[in-house]
């Protein structure tokens, strides 16, 4: 097997604002994140060679991409990984440049969930945007996606000897800290503040996870230009590399093993070793300088952390608890709110995450600006309960 | 610049199930049956395969169901969807990642279950709150082009009926020497003629059936190749087109060419240094959902002038053993079409064909096969267009 490294650059993105968008169809989307990177790429619709699409919530193909930028007949993919399929449409618009057979191409994702009776993933179980016909019933499909989680946050509690109150106290640290995030991103979905009494007393929505632990279902989606090195050094001084394309699908493994830790996602911590290893990383703790991860919920920090090396087993709340995260701290996360302030959006949260990266890489993050980041990573996630897809993107800036 | 993809990535073992209305096994079971048949072929295990590509329209959601069908452990799959060209471009995906030079052995499967999923047929309409073109279903849609065919050329309407039907005819003789097609019998002309009509002048037998099926390929790169086995089989160009509309806009569409086909032929044609395809290609599956649908493909493909495929078809240009041989094994009109599935099942006739494997169906001497898929409706199509070859 070989890397990505040095293969591939981005060179333009955008990005919607997200949250309730019943001023804006898909098409509107596609179009407000589509030309907005287009143009901060300092290229044309018909420079683009071939394109990568998500959109979980409509079917067929990648028909809307098309009808909205009006690309002309060039390739076009629909791609579709449950809540991960964002980050594998940049994936694959990487390989398809890292392949030599396209020079400039566009991976794109968006979802619009609030005006289409979407509530939440998973419900009855069945994964959203598909119908699903494979496969024996799941474990846990009768559990709806907080209580899965939930089943996560009990165990690890037990499991590293943490009480009730400093579980519920670790975890109302994240909403806090994500939400003070998106108080300084014009692009959030929630823009307001909240109080570390306000989390711990937010109504539970399947105990330990309360309202504040749990992200919103938003509109909203991204958009990349993806290129090859060359190219990228003709259009912009300042572009971003790819350096490491690690991706991992459980095929309910979990599920049917009786030792799952429920403390950890095997499937991130393999995407995680591939993506290190094409990059060269061997210490990721000292190598990252930002993480955008998956925090659907607010303990799926933690579990990320944890399954990425950013912090020793059992050991993320009291690193978190010592700021270790905060955008002061050593490795900050969510730098944009993550999702707890984006809310989630399937075919285009992996690519908002990275739309973040792409910002503070290039020094462009405003008031969010971390000093002196040269890598960073993303983590995205899809499935369920002990059967996930989970994809870990490392960036760095040009050399 | 960009290079083709052209002898960068080999096909070393497929699979494919026998199509039709298959109550006997579930989505996961056509599956494993596939890729255990493609992995066999190729002389791997699962664990050799370091990442995937599902193909599925409505059986799977992401690429999680081909994992807990076949227990690929933890590998990266993806599902990768794009109207009825889903398998190609799984296909097609697999093969970008294998030239990337990231991955070594990969999987791209294919699989659709639409018999006890209450699916009739394909829906209609342009899709979307904003279609210009209203919701007809496919059989309407493509009984338009037959009837713009016929008035465009000058021909009589009992001239092109009797053409469409050659061609049902064809496919359903060939498909009686393929023993994994739905329809296995033999028609006459006059049966294809008298057929009940769907959607004038389509009869019965100018569309193709509904069925569920999965197909499977293993791909690697050449140099891995050659250690597994002599006649693997080589990519030679992958082309893909979408339409974005242009067509429903255009008051000048004509309804008697599509341009997603000219111009994803001509990527692939490029890539695979393809000057005279009705020469130099030796046979083709291609999307025959309607016979309407073969004889068009054909003139957009270069196999045969514009107007003249009628012709062509009648002389026997396209039988088995015409100078070019469509849908040698049935194609979609003895297949049916699972959609997930069609463009790996297409791929498994051609790379049997080119390894001499193709039993009572087999050409002699082929050197270079196609297949072509064509999704979505007249104006706004994506058609896949992929070439392999015998190796040198």
């Amino acid at each position: 097997m070989g890397s990505i490294r040095g293969k591939v650059a981005i060179v333009g993105m955008g990005c919607t604002v997200a949250g309730e968008r019943f001023d804006a169809s898909q098409e509107d989307m596609i179009v407000e994140a589509g030309f907005e990177a287009i143009a901060d790429a300092g290229v044309e619709t018909k420079d683009i060679q071939a394109a990568w699409f998500g959109c979980n919530s409509v079917s067929a193909n990648h028909a809307l991409l098309n009808w909205s930028l009006k690309l002309g007949y060039k390739p076009m993919t629909k791609v579709n990984n449950g809540g991960a399929s964002g980050a594998d449409v940049l994936r694959h618009a990487c390989l398809a440049v890292a392949s030599g057979t396209f020079d400039l191409v566009l991976a794109l994702g968006i979802e619009k969930a609030t005006d289409a009776g979407f509530t939440a993933p998973g419900e009855g179980g069945r994964a959203f945007g598909g119908e699903g016909h494979v496969g024996p019933e799941s474990l846990f499909t009768e559990l709806r996606v907080p209580a899965q989680y939930a089943l996560y946050a009990t165990r690890y509690a037990h499991q590293y000897g943490l009480r009730p109150e400093e579980l519920k106290e670790a975890l109302a640290r994240i909403a806090v800290k994500s939400r003070r995030a998106g108080a300084r991103n014009p692009r959030a979905a929630l823009r307001d503040e909240i109080t570390l009494r306000e989390a711990l007393e937010s109504p539970p929505i399947a105990w330990p996870l309360g309202l504040t632990d749990c992200c919103a279902v938003a509109d909203g989606g991204a958009a990349a230009i993806v290129c090859t090195p060359e190219v990228a050094r003709q259009l912009r001084d300042d572009f971003v590399l790819v350096e490491g394309l690690g991706q991992a699908s459980g095929g309910r493994e979990g599920q049917l093993a009786p030792s799952y830790s429920f403390s950890g996602l095997p499937e991130t911590a393999l995407a995680a070793e591939r993506a290190y290893l094409m990059a060269g990383v061997r210490d990721p703790l000292r190598a990252v300088g930002h993480a955008q991860l998956f925090d659907a919920f607010t303990l799926l920090e933690f579990l990320a952390c944890e399954d990425l090396g950013l912090a020793p087993r059992g050991q993320a709340a009291a690193r978190l608890q010592a700021g270790f995260f905060d955008p002061e701290g050593e490795l900050p996360t969510n730098t944009d709110g993550g999702l707890l302030a984006n809310g989630y959006q399937p075919g285009g949260t992996g690519l908002r995450q990275v739309y973040e990266s792409y910002l503070q890489l290039r020094g462009r993050a405003g008031p969010r600006q971390l000093k002196n980041v040269t890598r960073s990573l993303v983590q995205t996630q899809g499935g369920a309960a002990g059967s996930f897809t989970s994809l870990v993107q490392l960036f760095t800036t040009r050399d | 610049m960009a290079e083709s993809i052209k002898d960068r990535v080999a096909v070393i073992g497929m699979g494919c199930t026998a199509f039709g209305e298959r109550w006997d096994k579930n989505g996961e079971d056509l599956m494993v049956d596939a890729v255990y048949e493609a992995l066999a072929d190729a002389g791997i295990e699962s664990k050799d395969i370091q990442a995937a590509w599902l193909g599925s329209q409505s059986t799977a959601a992401t690429g999680q169901p081909l994992a807990q069908a076949v227990k690929l452990e933890y590998i990266p799959i993806t599902r990768v969807e794009n109207a009825c060209a889903t398998a190609s471009d799984a296909f097609r995906n697999a093969c970008y990642a294998v030239a990337a030079g990231v991955y070594d052995i990969v999987l791209a499967a294919g699989v659709e279950k639409l018999k006890d999923s209450g699916f009739t047929g394909l829906a209609g309409g342009g899709g979307g709150g904003t279609a210009v073109s209203p919701p007809t279903p496919p059989p309407v849609q493509f009984a338009l082009a037959a009837q713009r065919y016929a008035h465009h050329y000058g021909m009589k309407p009992e001239d092109l009926k009797r053409a469409l039907a050659r061609i049902a005819v064809k496919n359903h003789h060939n498909g009686s020497l393929n023993p994994k097609a739905h329809f296995q019998r033999e028609i006459t002309i006059e049966q294809a003629l008298s057929a009940p009509i769907i959607a004038t002048p389509l009869g019965l037998f100018d569309c193709c059936g509904v069925s569920d099926g999965s197909a499977a390929a293993v791909i690697t790169r050449p140099e891995i190749a050659k250690q597994l086995r002599s006649d693997y089989v080589l990519v030679k160009g992958l082309g893909l087109t979408c339409g974005g509309r242009q067509g429903t806009l255009q008051s000048q569409y004509d309804f008697v060419h599509f341009e997603e086909n000219v111009t994803a032929a001509k990527q692939a044609y490029q890539q695979a240094g393809v000057k005279n395809p009705l020469k130099e290609i030796d046979h083709a599956e291609v999307h025959d959902c309607f016979s309407i649908t073969e004889l068009i493909i054909c003139e957009d493909m270069g196999w045969a002038p514009r107007g003249k495929a009628p012709e062509y078809v009648m002389n026997g240009v396209f039988d088995l053993e015409g100078e070019l041989a469509v849908n040698p094994d049935g194609g979609l009109k003895c297949f049916g079409h699972p959609i997930g599935a069609s463009g790996v099942r297409m791929l498994y006739e051609v790379y049997k064909q080119l390894q001499g494997k193709a039993g009572p169906r087999q050409r002699k001497n082929p050197t270079l096969g196609l297949t072509h898929n064509l999704g979505g409706t007249p104006g706004s199509f994506t058609c896949a267009v992929t070439i392999v070859g015998g190796r040198d």
